[in-house]
């Protein structure tokens, strides 16, 4: 009987493969798009923009899908409670990476030119946080022992990604001279939104640590 | 034939409260649906006993002679044991309940067979250390057997998920090969019956009690079980059915339930000492006194009627 049960995980688990990808993929255009902004390229920032909405609901059926079938009996109990929750922790990350898209779109920020090299480097290493968080899903089931490895990755991606926010914003309030107050809350905003995408990350990594940590005796 | 309901009762009751212990977790935390467990625990338990429970046919049929109607007075005394005792939240065990009625069988009769009293005795006593022992070497071996080897949650859940459902058969298969003997041993001894026939019947009594009333016993003792981890719950009740199993080789009927609480426990000493709940401790002693002595003053309360009305000497 439990081996009919297997077939069901095996599909959940790639499901789950397919979710981190698209919220992964989502990371990536909305940072693809960050770097568009940053050189003054805003219609084809807008078009990207549109895409990660799509990747983010492409995520979501995605999402519904497995909660659907776990809730079917798949994986042990205690498990399957923490993978939804894992799962639903990823798929935050794409609501972060579509609500930059949104505020890239509607707002249009100016980035200074003193601040363009380190907003690209904050992109940079939001992009490797999500390759490290899908890596970390996938070796949920692949090889539990690299979980930890992966988490602590994300953990350090994430504070790099804090440690240059914190730059760019001292440098915004501090150093640049810029006209308007509210150009400054914009720039402020958008690194928010920015670090906000590899922070999430760093929650869905918790979660899968508390996974693996389960299984262990 | 009538005679033989009584053993019938106590299976069935035997069959409501002890599937609890084989597939109890697994129904709680929902790995093994309640319907599917329950089929299975009936199946199992009638092949084990048909395959394995003469043994303890034997043990308990050697402990005192008996003819029909002590028989069935012994058989309705447990029952009743088992029903007062419960009603009172005393600990209680089957096994040890038809042990008491029989000493009094025994008492008012031609005497107690002191050298399987003993064995009985005895086997009380290990079943729940061997349980803590079993239980103990087995989470320790297959636990660094299986983090070294298992890397993958989605093959963990599937080990998890089939070991349940093949602790529960096996647990099944031993609480039938054991515990059969508790329900018609002495309609056997009394030659009403042939052990093949008194499997049969008690196979089927048990199977009738897992089948209709063993819900609300299956979900509370489960629960209990699952405040530890999956493994570790696995694991106990892994060490229940090797421990049950290997006293139906001995031909000994065991406490079911005292011994999942000795495998809970050898688990739990796995990672700490203090694991020992002195309490819980305790209580299986009490249920070691408790339960025979009150089946005994049952059983000899009603032998004594029996013999008043019926003008045969008891």
């Amino acid at each position: 009987m439990a081996f009919f049960i297997h077939k069901k995980e095996k599909y959940i688990v790639q499901k789950i493969g397919q979710h981190v990808s698209a919220v992964v993929e989502a990371v990536y255009l909305v940072c693809d798009a960050l770097d568009l902004i940053v050189e003054g390229r805003k219609e084809e920032c807008m078009e990207l923009t549109k895409r990660v909405h799509k990747k983010e609901h492409e995520a979501d059926i995605i999402q519904r899908e497995i909660d659907t079938e776990m809730f079917g009996g798949a994986f042990m109990p205690s498990i399957r409670e923490l993978l939804f929750i894992a799962v639903d922790t990823v798929d935050k990350v794409a609501n972060r990476a579509e609500k930059l898209g949104d505020f890239l779109t509607l707002i249009e920020p100016d980035i200074p030119e003193e601040i363009r090299d380190d907003v690209r480097e904050m992109g940079e290493l939001t992009r490797r946080c999500a390759d490290m968080m899908k890596r970390a899903m996938l070796n949920l089931f692949e090889d539990m022992q690299e979980v930890h490895k992966d988490t602590v990755m994300i953990e350090e991606y994430e504070a790099k990604v804090d440690k240059v926010a914190w730059k760019v914003l001292e440098r915004v309030f501090k150093e640049l001279e810029i006209e308007k107050f509210s150009h400054r809350m914009m720039l402020r905003e958008m690194i928010i939104h920015l670090s906000s995408i590899s922070n999430k990350m760093e929650d869905a990594s918790d979660r899968l640590e508390i996974i693996a940590l389960r299984l262990r005796f | 034939m009538f005679r033989l309901l009584s053993g019938v009762y106590l299976g069935w009751g035997l069959g409501a409260n002890d599937a609890a212990n084989v597939f109890g977790t697994a129904v709680a935390t929902r790995v093994v649906p309640y319907r599917v467990a329950v089929v299975l625990t009936s199946v199992f338990v009638l092949i084990g006993s048909v395959m394995q429970g003469s043994r303890g046919m034997y043990t308990v049929g050697a402990l005192a002679d008996m003819d029909v109607n002590t028989a069935f007075i012994a058989s309705l005394s447990a029952a009743i044991t088992i029903n007062v005792l419960t009603f009172l939240a005393i600990p209680v065990s089957t096994s040890q309940a038809i042990v008491g009625a029989i000493l009094a069988v025994g008492l008012t009769g031609s005497g107690v067979q002191l050298g399987v009293l003993v064995k009985v005795l005895v086997s009380w006593v290990a079943s729940p250390l061997a349980a803590a022992a079993i239980s103990f070497l087995l989470y320790r071996a297959l636990g660094s057997l299986i983090e070294a080897r298992i890397r993958s949650v989605r093959i963990w859940s599937t080990i998890m998920k089939t070991g349940f459902y093949l602790a529960g058969i096996y647990g099944a298969y031993a609480l039938g090969a054991n515990n059969v003997a508790n329900t018609t041993a002495v309609f056997f001894k009394a030659g009403l019956v042939s052990p093949a026939q008194a499997a049969l019947i008690g196979g089927l009594a048990i199977g009738l009690g897992v089948l209709t009333y063993s819900k609300r016993v299956m979900y509370t003792v489960g629960r209990r079980i699952t405040r530890m981890s999956e493994f570790a719950g696995l694991i106990a009740i892994l060490g229940q059915d090797i421990t049950v199993h290997f006293f139906s080789w001995v031909g000994v009927p065991v406490s079911t339930s005292q011994a999942i609480v000795g495998a809970v426990m050898g688990v739990g000493l796995v990672k700490s000492s203090r694991a020992v709940d002195f309490r819980i401790i305790g209580r299986i002693v009490i249920g070691w006194l408790v339960t025979p002595l009150a089946a005994l003053v049952i059983a000899y309360g009603m032998l004594r009627v029996y013999g008043i009305l019926f003008l045969s000497p008891v």
